[in-house]
């Protein structure tokens, strides 16, 4: 919580200044190099010519999380790897998104009934902003995450800092 | 402005290391539109410096761009292109976005250091901008020494890489900064011989200024290009310099100290924000800076074809013409170096080594003599 | 590029010689493959205004065909993870009222072999592929066309009880007929009659 929180009133300055950084903010989601399983041949589809995640300003994957804004969490979270997302995440620094990307991703997938390794979604472990479901999602698919993902960006408020309430799909 | 004020103390006071042979045509000579005087002359003045430091600060940012969009088209995809017209904003939206995001210092990690080195980094780019001629008259500082003072400040980076490295307190940090300190310190030794040859065929000439004047002239203005004057050991030089120059520079495919797949994001692996911004920055800003050296040095600095060369050192219209050659010449460049990193794969450490000590250093020497005796 | 000694031996001159005449070839073919890609056409499709054809087979999100299923809960029993759950009450007429028929994309894969031992094959993969949402109970997915029954199965539902009463009434009056057949011929019990009426 900063000084500045809900002392400022939106005015002209505030609003202007938010849509310029929100503007920034989701012309350049980098995301982390964080594939897990088979959906992340489908994040790498994402990045090679047929979809192009750059047309959006996002290609540039980084290997750091120092540097990146978005982890795709994509493919089967186990319990032992979980630890290491929550590190991962938590090395990242703020303004920091996470989308979930595919059914073990979101909820456990396939391995909700008898898989006793596998964390039942992510959001046990790390804050989702954007769940894409599918198994493994279609590159598109993960596209309209990313452009989900940049309208929520645009509803965010960065110098009154108003907390984004409920979501709306 | 701080760092142009202090080199320009810098190359000032080396400047006057010589005795008054030397032509001096620093702080843009010709370039007094409103006189010398009184604050009109600041203002020119003021103008002439904004009109060299802004081309040296806003075209890396513009090579991001041709990056991202260069290595798109070689990958038969489209690149940035929802983010302004063409996407050209979209190094813009990058900046900003990694102002406003959080920068974290590591709790471990040497404080001081850590913020300062990509301080370090980019000043000892942006000073040898100051040295950097566009045009004839189109420089900040033209110390007789240009060249070796840029060879030198250049080399200060390595020290702010170093830095950064040990300040974070990360494995992959401080082998990534070693892996530099190692080839960068390498690769000094053809760069140096290379440069050495330069010197030697521009009649002993250390001003990148006055070898691009010495390659005025000849065949259709061209026939004096360091390159075509002498082609047998003078063409070799310019490769092994300009593989030198992809080396100091961090480029693929000798991007070992960044190297993703190995070392998680090498020396600068735990900065973000604006801290990673400036090694950004200073990635793209050293390719502009070789690659202008490279072009005075051997591509025959801001001659064009059939355009005479006394036409370029004076007047209006000849300082746009001989800013844009060197311009267009110097984009070419760091095209070729964009087009490198997309072509070709990293190599391993050793073969960094190996091909400087075996390769490039033996051969800068054959053709270093080789020069001489063309020269002589 | 070969710059390390290979068992062959160590680093003679016609070696060095031919590494470096190696080293610039093939740099220069790798590089003219490269300029030769920059320069054709890119093969992206912009995606939200273009789409990529979808394969002929795509097992994407599916489909229910609500009005020929006949919840027989196949598809619930061979899913091998339970990612569908149906509720539902029969009424006369054989007319479902549906309470729920939803696909659990936490967990679906997209095996397909919900769809095959369907008896009435009313249950298909779709052709859609994009689940995005911000709330991991949106990615349970509400197959169902219509709640509960709508109103022409009623209609049926009452057309089946009036057909039964209907039936009903004329099986006893069929009975009672015979009864006053038989009661002409011999006196009998009309319980029982009436208990199978009731039935």
């Amino acid at each position: 919580m900063g000084a500045l929180d809900h002392k400022l009133e939106p005015t002209v300055l505030t609003t202007t200044v938010d849509r310029l950084v929100n503007w920034a903010r989701r012309s350049s989601v980098w995301p982390m190099t964080f594939g897990l399983a088979c959906c992340a041949i489908e994040m790498m589809a994402v990045g090679a010519a047929h979809h192009d995640l750059d047309r959006f300003g996002s290609g540039a994957f980084r290997a750091t999380p120092r540097q990146s804004d978005l982890m795709i969490v994509a493919g089967t979270v186990s319990f032992k790897m979980a630890e290491l997302i929550k590190r991962l995440y938590e090395q990242m620094p703020d303004p920091k998104y996470v989308l979930a990307m595919g059914a073990c991703a979101t909820g456990g997938g396939p391995y909700y009934k008898y898989g006793y390794h596998v964390v039942k979604g992510i959001d046990r472990v790390v804050p989702v902003d954007v769940y894409v479901g599918g198994c493994p999602p279609r590159p598109e698919a993960l596209l309209d995450g990313l452009m989900a993902l940049q309208a929520k960006i645009d509803r965010q408020h960065v110098i009154t800092k108003v907390p984004i309430i409920g979501a709306a799909t | 402005m701080s760092v142009t004020s202090v080199c320009l103390e810098l190359g000032a006071s080396l400047g006057h290391v010589q005795d008054g042979s030397y032509d001096s045509r620093g702080l843009f000579k010709d370039w007094d539109w409103f006189g010398r005087e009184g604050l009109w002359g600041f203002v020119g003045m003021a103008l002439s410096l904004a009109i060299i430091v802004g081309v040296c600060s806003v075209v890396p940012i513009l090579f991001v761009w041709v990056e991202r969009r260069g290595s798109g088209r070689i990958h038969q995809r489209k690149g940035p292109n929802r983010v302004g017209p063409f996407g050209l904003l979209q190094t813009l939206a990058d900046g900003i976005k990694l102002m406003f995001k959080e920068d974290i210092i590591p709790a471990n990690a040497s404080r001081f250091l850590f913020m300062i080195a990509p301080g370090l980094v980019l000043a000892g780019v942006f000073a040898a901008f100051a040295l950097l001629p566009l045009s004839s008259t189109g420089v900040i500082v033209d110390a007789p020494l240009g060249i070796y003072i840029i060879a030198a400040v250049l080399s200060l980076e390595v020290i702010g890489v170093i830095m950064a490295g040990w300040a974070s307190n990360n494995k992959w940090a401080i082998l990534g900064a070693m892996r530099e300190a190692a080839q960068m310190i390498s690769y000094e030794v053809p760069m140096g011989l290379c440069i050495l040859l330069a010197i030697i065929c521009h009649d002993g000439e250390l001003s990148l200024r006055a070898m691009s004047e010495n390659q005025a002239g000849g065949f259709l203005n061209v026939g004096n290009w360091l390159i075509f004057s002498n082609p047998l050991f003078a063409f070799p030089a310019f490769v092994i310099f300009f593989i030198a120059c992809l080396a100091n520079t961090k480029r693929a495919p000798f991007d070992l100290p960044e190297a993703e797949s190995e070392l998680v994001s090498g020396f600068h692996t735990e900065y973000s924000g604006i801290r990673f911004s400036f090694f950004f920055l200073e990635e793209y800003a050293s390719m502009f800076l070789v690659s202008a050296v490279t072009v005075m040095m051997f591509l025959g600095g801001w001659n064009i074809p059939f355009v005479p060369g006394e036409m370029l050192t004076g007047g209006f219209v000849g300082e746009v013409l001989a800013i844009g050659s060197t311009l267009v010449k110097t984009f070419f460049l760091v095209w070729v170096m964009i087009w490198v990193r997309w072509t070709l794969p990293r190599i391993r450490v050793d073969q960094v080594m190996t091909l400087c000590y075996k390769y490039l250093t033996p051969l800068a020497f054959l053709c270093l003599l080789g020069s001489c005796f063309w020269e002589a | 590029m070969n710059f390390t000694s290979t068992p062959t031996g160590p680093l003679g001159l016609s070696r060095w010689l031919r590494n470096i005449v190696d080293t610039v070839r093939t740099t220069v073919i790798g590089m003219s493959i490269t300029i030769k890609y920059f320069f054709t056409k890119p093969v992206t499709y912009e995606y939200p205004e273009q789409r990529m054809p979808v394969a002929p087979r795509y097992r994407g999100l599916h489909y229910l065909e609500q009005d020929i299923c006949i919840a027989c809960r196949v598809c619930e029993k061979a899913c091998p993870i339970d990612c569908i759950e149906i509720r539902f009450e029969r009424h006369p007429g054989n007319v479902n009222e549906w309470f729920e028929f939803s696909l659990d994309y936490n967990k679906c894969m997209h095996c397909e072999l919900c769809c095959y031992p369907c008896p009435v094959d009313c249950i298909h993969m779709g052709r859609e592929y994009s689940l995005v949402k911000y709330d991991r109970s949106e990615l349970i997915v509400d197959l169902m066309a219509w709640d509960g029954m709508r109103d022409k199965d009623h209609v049926t539902i009452q057309a089946a009880i009036d057909k039964k009463k209907k039936k009903a009434e004329e099986a006893a009056a069929k009975k009672a007929a015979q009864a006053a057949k038989a009661a002409a011929d011999e006196p009998s019990a009309e319980d029982e009659n009436e208990g199978e009426d009731e039935e």
